[in-house]
């Protein structure tokens, strides 16, 4: 008798201290701790036009609505700068078609760049290296340079992880963009995840000019049509411009490294900036860089990866003349013989590339 | 007296039927029936392997160097004679060989092919014609007929382009230079099938290899030496000299070892 009561009460003082575990669980006032929070990720689908594959999306780095829209906020949040003066949109402004219009960029304090900034547009389909000298190979590796480079965000990591962590909502965007469990987990890692996930959210509307006529929606101008004609040589009537072997369709760009013939040096390590050679240190690679996207050409100005050409007209010129001679200038580069005509035919088709739309995506606009 | 036996001779026939019912499932290939290949493409400049950019090869007595070799192979099988047939296992659909990003020597790994014997191997040139229909944007981002690949889609074709020959030529030994480029492409220059014979070994558990030796030389020399000067593009309907005489010569300007 006396044996069973015993157990009946240990097992009383089993269950209850049991319940005890648990309200203590339950108490608020754990440092930090984001589980009250539901994490309920939600996949983000991209619509892209008729001629590009499915948005590309590393398994590590699925894309959720959540995802998404932290990224988002992070990329228009200058908390990301030394001085809370600018954010990666400042030289990425959806207006300048994702650049910033200048020659080369101004960092924190008016700080000189060295390089024009580049358009985020279709970023999620440049597959063969980032920026101009490809010397990163994904969105998440790119998005977590900027803080620190001093002509940039000139910030630190540790300082922003610690802003972001006792931040008023942050903590909650975090949680329920990554299901962290505790605000200690905001990381430069998860960062530039989510400013990933907004840039491979970027992607062309699908309806510039351009792309009207090729789903069979709407017809060039005579001008556009010619201009088309020499830019993927497809008229025997009409020079050869060659863009097209190097800014192919669909995303006009292919992606690889040239030397289209801007400088003239005489040997190939002469290149005020190497480009390509400086990550290769293969010398048929200096002076090379990657060929960007024309689409929403129109927007981009100035030209060149030093902005060099104000203007598109300035553009053709170079291309008609054949460029620079160097060891490695592409075999494409050559005097086209272009006429006056010849060349406001092919800026009349670079317009056609233009797609507003894309721009003004109201998904892709600063959400503060 | 007789149904017993009638009936045991049907349980017998059930039987036997059912065995040689397993045999067939046996002649799938199972893992112990395949090996791995790796077939290693090489180029050459005639007798020299193909350096790019820094050698210049003699070309008619002038000077010849070379930034950009690639081409699609596809439609890859092994083949066996037996008695007056050949019996053919199809090992590669489609793959981009691409020299000048791989400093020449290019490696592709192929994984379940049926052990055994073979009498040669049968390949195709560029892209055929039901995958030659098709545009980038149709394949997944990596396939080689994907995004990674569009230089090598042309929209103003409709079609793929097979290879890329670019070099420059100094014509007078004083840097006088004509650039060239060979971007063949279109169902019509489609070369293929081409058959090549040798004796491949495939064996469990070893490193099997199939060696392609291309020999750019004789792509551009073999049925007479192609006039680069007068003939130094392929891009667009009336250039077509080039992209003919590059198309023609692969199949004499490959060899397996
Ligand atoms: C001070 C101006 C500036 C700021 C701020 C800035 N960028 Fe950039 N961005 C550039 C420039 C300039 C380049 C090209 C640099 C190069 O090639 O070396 C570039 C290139 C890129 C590229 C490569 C695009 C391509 O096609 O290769 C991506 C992606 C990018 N930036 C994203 C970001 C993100 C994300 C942030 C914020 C974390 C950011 N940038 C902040 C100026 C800036
Ligand atoms: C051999 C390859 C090649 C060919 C052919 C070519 N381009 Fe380019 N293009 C490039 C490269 C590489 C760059 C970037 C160069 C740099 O900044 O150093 C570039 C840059 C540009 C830019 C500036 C883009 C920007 O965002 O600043 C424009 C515009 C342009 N090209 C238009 C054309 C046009 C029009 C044609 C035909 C007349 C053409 N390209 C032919 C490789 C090529």
């Amino acid at each position: 008798m006396r044996i069973t009561f015993l157990f009946f009460l240990a097992s009383l003082i089993f269950i209850t201290s049991c319940g005890s575990d648990d309200d203590f669980v339950c108490q608020p006032g754990v440092p930090g701790d984001l589980t009250s929070i539901p994490y309920d990720p939600v996949p983000h689908e991209v619509a892209v036009p008729f001629d590009f594959p499915p948005v590309p999306v590393p398994p590590n780095n699925e894309l959720t609505n959540d995802g998404v829209n932290l990224g988002r906020h992070l990329f228009y949040d200058p908390i990301l700068s030394v001085d809370s003066s600018m954010a990666c949109a400042h030289c990425h402004l959806p207006g300048g078609g994702f650049t910033d219009t200048l020659e080369v960029s101004l960092g924190v304090g008016g700080a000189v760049g060295s390089r024009s900034s580049m358009t985020l547009i279709n970023a999620a389909y440049y597959l063969n290296g980032l920026f101009w000298d490809g010397r990163v190979q994904s969105l998440e590796d790119q998005a977590l340079l900027p803080v620190e480079d001093p002509v940039e965000l000139m910030h630190q990591w540790s300082d922003v992880e610690f802003l972001l962590q006792n931040h008023d909502e942050y903590p909650t965007m975090f949680r329920k963009a990554f299901g962290i469990t505790n605000k200690s987990e905001i990381s430069k890692e998860l960062t530039a995840k989510a400013l990933a996930q907004f840039e491979r959210c970027i992607v062309s509307a699908g309806n510039s000019k351009y792309d009207q006529v090729i789903s069979l929606n709407g017809f060039f101008s005579p001008s556009e049509q010619n201009g088309f004609d020499m830019f993927f040589d497809s008229s025997s009537i009409l020079p050869d411009a060659e863009c097209g072997h190097c800014h192919n369709a669909p995303l006009f760009t292919t992606n690889e490294y040239f030397n289209n013939g801007l400088d003239s040096v005489v040997s190939l390590f002469d290149f005020d900036d190497p480009g390509l050679g400086g990550i290769t240190m293969n010398e048929f690679d200096y002076g090379k860089f990657r060929a960007p996207t024309l689409r929403n050409i129109e927007f981009t100005a100035p030209y060149m990866h030093d902005g060099r050409f104000q203007t598109l007209e300035e553009v053709i010129d170079h291309y008609n003349s054949g460029g620079h001679f160097a060891d490695n200038l592409d075999p494409l580069i050559n005097p086209l013989g272009l006429t006056e005509e010849n060349k406001a035919d092919l800026l009349a088709f670079l317009l056609t590339l233009s797609d507003t739309t894309t721009l003004q995506n109201p998904a892709y606009q600063n959400p503060f | 007296m007789r149904s017993p036996l009638l009936l045991i001779l049907v349980l017998f026939i059930f039987i036997v039927g059912c065995g040689s019912d397993d045999e067939v499932l046996v002649c799938e290939p199972t893992p112990s029936t395949l090996t791995t290949v790796d077939l290693i493409f090489k180029a050459q400049f005639g007798s020299e392997p193909l350096v790019f950019n820094t050698t210049t090869y003699d070309y008619e007595g002038m000077g010849m160097t070379i930034s950009k070799f690639d081409f699609y192979i596809s439609d890859v099988s092994l083949f066996k004679n037996i008695g007056g047939a050949t019996e053919q296992t199809d090992i590669l659909d489609i793959e981009f060989v691409d020299f000048t990003q791989n400093n020449n020597l290019v490696t592709l790994e192929l994984t379940e092919v049926p052990l055994g014997s073979y009498d040669g191997i049968v390949f195709s040139i560029g892209v055929p014609s039901d995958l030659n229909g098709q545009q980038p944007g149709d394949f997944s981002v990596t396939h080689p007929l994907g995004i990674i690949n569009v230089g090598h889609h042309w929209a103003a074709w409709d079609s793929y382009i097979f290879s890329k020959i670019e070099g420059r030529l100094d014509t007078t030994g004083n840097q006088d230079f004509t650039n060239f480029s060979y971007h063949p492409g279109t169902n019509e220059l489609f070369s293929g099938p081409i058959e090549k014979n040798a004796s491949i070994e495939l064996i469990a558990n070893n490193s099997n290899t199939i060696n392609f030796e291309v020999d750019l030389e004789n792509i551009f020399i073999n049925g007479g030496s192609l006039d680069i000067q007068s003939f130094p593009d392929s891009h667009n309907p009336d250039e077509a000299t080039g992209a003919i005489h590059v198309m023609d010569n692969f199949p004499s300007a490959i060899s397996i070892n």
